[in-house]
C-alpha cells in the first residue's frame, strides 16, 4: 500500500466527519501556490506567464499556515511555480508538518538535492517529482535538456535519506502508452512510494490550447496503458480516480475538493480556472456558483478536463458515499494494489 | 471577449493584444475592456475620469460591484489597489504579453538551434536569479 495507514486513516475519518455532519462542499487538499516563479520554462504552461513583478512575489510562512488553518483540508499539495525556490520554502513546510497536515511538495527537483538537508524526513513529508516521462519525453516537455536526469539523482538521493518520494506526470496529445509503461518501470526501479498521472489541461489562459487530450482521447489512452498492468506499478492516486480515467467509472468534477490559496488570494473556482480572486476561503465557498462549474454543467471550459484535482476528491467522495462507492473502491483497490 | 476577437484588434505582435487599447465609452465596452484587461497576461494602463494613469497587472475584476483590483507597479515591486470600475475611460495594453508566442506549437516550429538557444537563455536567467 504506498500510502501510509496513518495518512489512509486522516483522510477516511476526515472525510467521514464531513459526511456525518452533513456538510456538502468540503476540502480534501489545499493546493498552496507560495510563488508563480519557475526555473522551467515549459512551453504551454498556464501558471508562469506574468509580468516579473508579480513572479517575484512570495506568500509568506504565515500567509501558508493561515490558508492552511482556514482551510481544514488534511492535505496540503505545494505546487507552484516552482516552490524550492521560495526562500522560506523550509520554514512553510515546518509549519504545516506541525499542523499535522500530508504535505506534497511538488517540484522539478532541479534543486531538490541542493535543499534536501532543509527537511527532514517525516510520514508528512512527501516529495512529488515531476516526471513526464523517460528522458526524451521529459526533457522534450519541460523544454530544457538534462532536467530527466537531475530528476533522477534528486529522487535517488532522496530515497535513499528516508524521503517520502512520489513522482506526478501530465500526459498530453501524441502520448506514446509503450514509452508510460516503460517509464513506470523506470520510476518503480527506484523505489519511489507511488506515481502520480493525469491528463493535462488546457489552461484558460495559457499560451496553448491545441495539446491537450479531450475526454474520449483520454478515456483511450489510459486504457492502453493500464492494461495488463503490472503489480510492481504503485499508483499514489484513489483507485476509483484510475478506474474514472479508463472510462469504467462516471464523475462529475468536484471543484471545491482542492481549493486554491496564492498570491492573488483565493482562486475561483479551482487550480485550474481563474475566474476571479477572494480574500476568505468562506467566501470562496459561498460566492462562488458551484453549479457552472464541471462537466455535467455545460461549461466548455469544463468539457474535456479530468484531470486529477478535479475528480481525485469526486472518487474519494464516492468512496465514502455509499456501499457501492466503499464496495467499487475495495474491488478496484485490489486491482491497482493501492 | 473571445480570443478571435482580441486578436482582431491591431497590434505590433500579430496574435496579440499587446500595444493596443480599448475604449470605455458606455457600460458595454467598458465591460468588454475591463473582462479582457483581467484575461492578459501582462501589465495595463488605465485612464480615469479625473485624468490620473493607473498601471499594473488586474487579476481581479467583479462586475457587481464594478470593481478592478489590481497588482499596481510600485519600483520593482507592486502593491494591491482597487480602482472602480465606473473611473476607468480607456485600458492601455502596454505591459508585454508574457504568455504570446509561448505555445507548444511556436516551441516545435523553432528550428532546433533556436530552441537551444532559448532554452540555455532561460537557464542563464534562472542561475542569474539564483533558481538554478
Amino acid at each position: 500500500m504506498p500510502v501510509p495507514v496513518s495518512q489512509a486513516w486522516t483522510v477516511a475519518s476526515y472525510v467521514l466527519g464531513q459526511k456525518l455532519r452533513g456538510v456538502k462542499r468540503y476540502p480534501l487538499v489545499l493546493m498552496l501556490e507560495p510563488l508563480f516563479r519557475c526555473n522551467l520554462s515549459c512551453a504551454g504552461c498556464g501558471k508562469i506567464q506574468y509580468p516579473d513583478h508579480i513572479l517575484n512575489k512570495r506568500l509568506t510562512p504565515q500567509q501558508c499556515w493561515d490558508a492552511t488553518d482556514e482551510c481544514g483540508a488534511p492535505m496540503v499539495s505545494i505546487p507552484g511555480g516552482e516552490p524550492l525556490i521560495h526562500p522560506e520554502i523550509d520554514s512553510i513546510v515546518e509549519g504545516l508538518v506541525a499542523r499535522k497536515k500530508y504535505i506534497y511538495l511538488c517540484t522539478n527537483a532541479l534543486l531538490l538535492k541542493r535543499k534536501l538537508d532543509l527537511f527532514k524526513p517525516t510520514k508528512y513529508l512527501t516529495f512529488s517529482i515531476h516526471m513526464d516521462g523517460l528522458e526524451p519525453e521529459h526533457d522534450a516537455a519541460v523544454c530544457r535538456d538534462g532536467t530527466y536526469q537531475v530528476a533522477l539523482e534528486a529522487i535517488k538521493e532522496a530515497v535513499a535519506r528516508g524521503f517520502r518520494v512520489t513522482t506526478n506526470t501530465t500526459l498530453f496529445e501524441g502520448t506514446n502508452p509503450a514509452r508510460v509503461r516503460e517509464f513506470f518501470d523506470a520510476m518503480m526501479k527506484l523505489n519511489v512510494e507511488g506515481m502520480m498521472l493525469s491528463p493535462g489541461y488546457s489552461y484558460q489562459k495559457a499560451p496553448d490550447q491545441e495539446h491537450f487530450l479531450g475526454r474520449e482521447r483520454t478515456k483511450k489512452l489510459f486504457q492502453e496503458i493500464l492494461k495488463g498492468r503490472k503489480k510492481s506499478w504503485k499508483f499514489n492516486l484513489s483507485p476509483n480516480f484510475l478506474e474514472f480515467l479508463q472510462g469504467n467509472v462516471d464523475y462529475d468534477c468536484t471543484p471545491w475538493g482542492n481549493p486554491t490559496y496564492n498570491v492573488f488570494g483565493w482562486q475561483k473556482p479551482c487550480y485550474l480556472l481563474q475566474d476571479g480572486y477572494v480574500p476568505t476561503f468562506k467566501e470562496l465557498m459561498s460566492d462562488t456558483m458551484w453549479e457552472n462549474y464541471g462537466q455535467k454543467s455545460g461549461n466548455v471550459k469544463c468539457r474535456d478536463c479530468m484531470v486529477h484535482c478535479g475528480y481525485e476528491a469526486s472518487s474519494v467522495d464516492d468512496t465514502f458515499g455509499s456501499l457501492p462507492g466503499f464496495a467499487r473502491t475495495v474491488k478496484a483497490a485490489i486491482a491497482y494494489g493501492t | 471577449m473571445p480570443q478571435a476577437d482580441k486578436h482582431a484588434l491591431p497590434s505590433h505582435k500579430p496574435g496579440s493584444i499587446e500595444h493596443t487599447t480599448l475604449s470605455c465609452t458606455d457600460a458595454a465596452s467598458r465591460q468588454n475592456a475591463l473582462t479582457t484587461a483581467f484575461d492578459y497576461r501582462g501589465d495595463i494602463t488605465l485612464d480615469l475620469n479625473d485624468g490620473k494613469k493607473v498601471i499594473g497587472f488586474v487579476f481581479r475584476y467583479d462586475e457587481n460591484p464594478g470593481q478592478v483590483h489590481l497588482f499596481v507597479v510600485h519600483g520593482k515591486d507592486s502593491i494591491p489597489q482597487i480602482v472602480p470600475a465606473d473611473t476607468i475611460t480607456a485600458v492601455h495594453f502596454t505591459g508585454e504579453d508574457t504568455a504570446f508566442g509561448k505555445s507548444w506549437d511556436d516551441w516545435t516550429t523553432k528550428a532546433e538551434k533556436e530552441r537551444v538557444k532559448e532554452a540555455a537563455r532561460l537557464a542563464r536567467e534562472s542561475v542569474a536569479r539564483g533558481e538554478l
